[in-house]
């Protein structure tokens, strides 16, 4: 059985129109899956849908064989998903270990949160030496690296990134996916949307194309990374050198 | 040389009343961009149950925080409730919340009224009218008595806001609404609470205010106007800048009062806040609007 | 769909939508045949006599119009809710009131002097508040009735706090209201006539731009400080000229009648009401506020409940109703032409 399953699922912001239109989708345990796609294909709004901050006009999303379309966030979470926004995601005024408890936030025990984000801090040493530091003082590596870290406190099953290379510097972008492919090595299933459709792909095992609201081609990352079609459409455009070449 | 410290004094002892007042207004509209407009409104209702407390069962007014606290946290959850809730997830919560509560002070005002009439009103209890001397200056026990309790609710506050699961969650809501929502906090609930400690600050500074300065229920809309533009001098939405701006404010105030008469006092909150629209429109300590 | 063409004196007929010749055939007789009616009421009242009452009601309402759609100007179409216009209406009425007191000049002449007064307290004023977005301005505009409250309050050449007392007119008591009504009547339609010609004009549509989103109205060049202080200024300079003749209908001023927040509350009720940002929305909301308020009034006398009153329906209107009745008809399509205004 998927971890999580989206079946046939209808979305849209308030009296707009549809942004996902019929989306099926897969994700298995200890897997690493990555969404690519043009811009207003619904990557974010998915990601969406799935932890509750948006509930579906149609369909079902099951996690763990539960169906949660209907729940708050709190619920989710409690069942094991974790989301990370593409920006302005944390507490600016609050300090890293502030941001740090906030992602513990439904747990009512502050000594099992305590524990947990120690061992946190053990992973990202820098968000140690910047604990009682304000959020918003922090770089752009640093801020995400903060978010990543929030959201391991409630220890989840599935992680969801949205862009996590979002303005950051290349060098960063891969100290992120490195800490994301260590998130997947410890277990972790991940689902993440980039619009860097070949950094997100080559840290994936399995690819997903989105257009129009719909999942409209999946499959083994390399393969989709060696697709001439996607390539043109969705990967060409960044090698632009590459296609002259061809030529 | 004296008169002057001695007006400073007086100022001073009125800042602390001040920034109680304003901070239910700007934790308000720090977590819901609503900027409440009935504020002085519940504070009046605050100031009437004080009243009728003290002249029918002679309950001091300081005492009766103990019951008119808890009873507008109570006002101000119904409240929202009734009126914002619904429209809480809408785009238009910032326009509307300005009428709409603007609308709820024209409600309580009218109630009151009819409760209570127009008469002028205040408590006097024995502190009233006693003075506290510090060497060659003085300040009146009442204004004494009631700053330092200001500053005392308030720093319970501010602990609570750093230190309680609940606080933590309102500031975090504060900061960053969605990313609030990512973490599993309950922003409407929350909402609701804040609108509900909001009340209840107003409530405590309803009560103090009766043996401070004299009331009737349409003298709410100068102390709106008073309380809105310390908040905007000292930055929507900054609980500190409220602070600062109080304290300002209110020894300016003092001044103005010596120089020119009481009657012009009220004139320098509005000035002060036409003066900081043209030099620094976002206040003090605020943030420059994003768009 | 056609698009919207931008240009300076666009043709009122083709920018109305779902406008067809023949709904202009019949919104402009039934419009003109009620301004032609309400013009002869006078000749009823001298004729047969017994309707002071209606003539006194009528020309309150016609103020109401016309500082409603005034008020509209700058909290409908531009977006921009002003609770202290009651400010212009004292600024007006003292301008004229102190012409009369001291240099024995008619209110009457003095009018649009007064709306020029008001109009510049307006572009003044805004030139200060309108640098801030949301609520900031509309707190400078509570700060601004407060200040000239007092202000008022203190200025023994206008009476202070007493007011000022105005000479009564040497009519008699059956003809003494009817220059009034015209005077009102006229400012109505002047009014309106305005806020029809700025809702269809390129003014008009950058106001709304601004009421849309401030932001992209900006970056497409639309010059947004001018305009704001602009319908502002206009805002002010309607309500001023009502205020001139108000003052002199009642022959005393006072700054607790004129600075009344009630007045900026029923403003701002009867254009939600009728509908905001459109035309013929604050005559309409002005025309039934009157009538529910003669109705509250009756029914529950004093003033008290008669703010509690306007409270509950501005909040209900807000909660159920925030586009007004205009608004709300216009969206389902179902606006009477002779309504349809823009």
């Amino acid at each position: 059985m998927a971890l999580l399953s989206v079946e046939n699922v209808r979305a849209g912001y308030g009296t707009g129109p549809d942004i996902l239109n019929g989306l099926t989708l897969k994700v298995e345990s200890n897997q690493t899956h990555c969404i690519i796609g043009p811009n207003g294909a619904g990557k974010s709004t998915l990601l969406r849908v799935i932890c509750g901050l948006l509930h579906p006009r149609e369909g079902r999303v099951l996690f763990d064989g539960v169906p949660i379309q209907s729940l708050q966030t709190p619920d989710i979470l409690r069942k094991g998903v974790s989301f990370i926004p593409s920006d302005r995601c944390l507490f600016p005024e609050m300090t890293v270990l502030e941001n740090l408890r906030m992602g513990g936030h439904i747990l009512k025990n502050p000594k099992s949160v305590s524990k947990r984000i120690d061992e946190i801090m053990e992973r990202f040493p820098i968000l140690q030496t910047r604990r009682g530091q304000l959020a918003k003082t922090l770089s752009g590596g640093e801020q995400k690296m903060l978010a990543l870290g929030r959201s391991l406190v409630l220890q989840p099953k599935l992680i969801m990134l949205d862009e996590p290379s979002l303005g950051l510097a290349p060098k960063v972008s891969k100290q992120v996916f490195e800490n994301i492919k260590d998130m997947a090595h410890s277990g972790m299933s991940v689902l993440l949307v980039e619009q860097n459709a070949r950094m997100g792909l080559e840290c994936a095992n399995w690819g997903h194309v989105l257009d129009f609201g719909k999942n409209s081609f999946e499959g083994p990352s390399s393969e989709i990374l060696s697709d001439k079609r996607i390539q043109e459409l969705y990967l060409g455009k960044s090698k632009p050198a590459r296609k002259k070449e061809a030529e | 040389m004296n008169a002057l410290v001695q007006v400073l004094l007086l100022g001073i002892a009125l800042g602390g009343v001040y920034a109680l007042m304003a901070s239910g207004l700007t934790l308000i509209f720090g977590v819901m961009r609503i900027v409440n407009i009935a504020h002085a409104a519940f504070m009046m209702i605050s100031a009437y149950i004080t009243f009728w407390a003290f002249t029918v069962y002679q309950v001091d007014p300081i005492v009766s925080l103990l019951f008119t606290m808890p009873i507008m946290f109570g006002l101000g959850v119904v409240i929202y409730r009734v009126f914002f809730a619904s429209i809480a997830g809408s785009e238009k919560l910032g326009e509307l919340s300005v009428l709409l509560t603007f609308s709820l002070a024209l409600i309580l005002e009218g109630v009151l009224g009819y409760l209570f009439t127009n008469t002028y009103r205040s408590t006097n209890p024995d502190y009233a009218i006693k003075a506290i001397l510090f060497g060659p200056f003085f300040i009146p026990a009442s204004q004494l008595y009631a700053t330092v309790l200001s500053l005392l609710l308030l720093v319970v506050f501010w602990i609570f806001l750093r230190y309680s699961r609940t606080g933590n969650a309102i500031r975090a809501t504060t900061q960053n609404r969605e990313s609030a929502r990512i973490v599993g906090v309950d922003v409407e609930r929350i909402s609701m609470i804040v609108f509900g400690l909001g009340t209840a600050l107003a409530g405590a500074s309803g009560s103090l205010m009766t043996f401070l300065f004299s009331f009737y229920p349409g003298k709410h809309w100068e102390w709106i106007a008073i309380l809105l533009s310390l908040i905007v001098l000292g930055g929507m939405g900054s609980m500190f800048g409220a602070l600062i701006g109080a304290f300002l404010l209110a020894i300016a105030s003092s001044y103005v009062s010596f120089y020119f008469g009481p009657n012009w006092s009220p004139i320098t909150f509005f000035l002060a806040l036409f003066l900081i629209l043209l030099i620094r429109p976002q206040g003090l300590l605020g943030k420059k609007m994003e768009a | 769909m056609t698009p919207l063409t931008i240009s300076k004196k666009s043709n009122p007929e083709t920018e109305m939508s779902g406008m067809n010749q023949l709904g202009l055939k019949t919104k402009f007789p039934v419009v003109a045949g009620l301004v032609l009616l309400l013009a002869l009421v006078p000749l009823l009242h001298l004729s047969l006599g017994g309707f002071g009452y209606w003539l006194h009601m009528l020309l309150y309402t016609f103020m109401y119009i016309a500082m409603a759609s005034a008020w509209n100007i700058i909290g409908g179409f531009a977006g921009y809710i002003s609770l202290g216009h009651n400010v212009f209406f004292a600024v007006g009425g003292y301008f004229s009131a102190v012409l009369l007191v001291y240099f024995d000049i008619s209110p009457f002449l003095t009018t649009p002097l007064a709306g020029l007064a008001a109009m510049v307290l307006g572009i003044v004023f805004g030139l200060i508040s309108l640098r801030t977005r949301g609520p900031a301005f509309i707190i400078s505009t509570i700060a601004l009735t407060m200040v000239i409250k007092i202000a008022f309050d203190n200025w023994d050449y206008i009476g202070g706090s007493n007011g000022i007392s105005l000479p009564l007119s040497s009519l008699s008591n059956e003809v003494v209201k009817i220059p009034f009504y015209f005077a009102f009547y006229a400012i109505a339609l002047v009014t309106v006539y305005s806020s029809y010609r700025i809702r269809h004009s390129k003014f008009g549509l950058g106001l709304r731009a601004i009421a849309q989103d401030e932001m992209k109205a900006e970056l497409a060049g639309i010059q947004t400080r001018q305009y704001k202080i602009m319908a502002f200024g206009l805002s002010g300079f309607f309500v001023g000229m009502t205020g001139a003749i108000w003052g002199d209908y009642l022959t005393f001023l006072r700054p607790t009648i004129f600075l009344s927040i009630l007045v900026a509350a029923k403003l701002v009720l009867m254009t939600v009401l009728g509908g905001k940002g459109t035309v013929s929305g604050p005559v309409l909301g002005a025309i039934l506020f009157i009538l529910i308020n003669e109705f509250f009034v009756t029914v529950l006398g004093g003033s008290e409940l008669n703010i509690v009153a306007t409270g509950l329906l501005l909040a209900v209107v807000l909660l159920f109703f925030p586009k007004g009745i205009v608004g709300t008809l216009k969206d389902k399509g179902l606006l009477p032409q002779f309504l349809d205004w823009g």
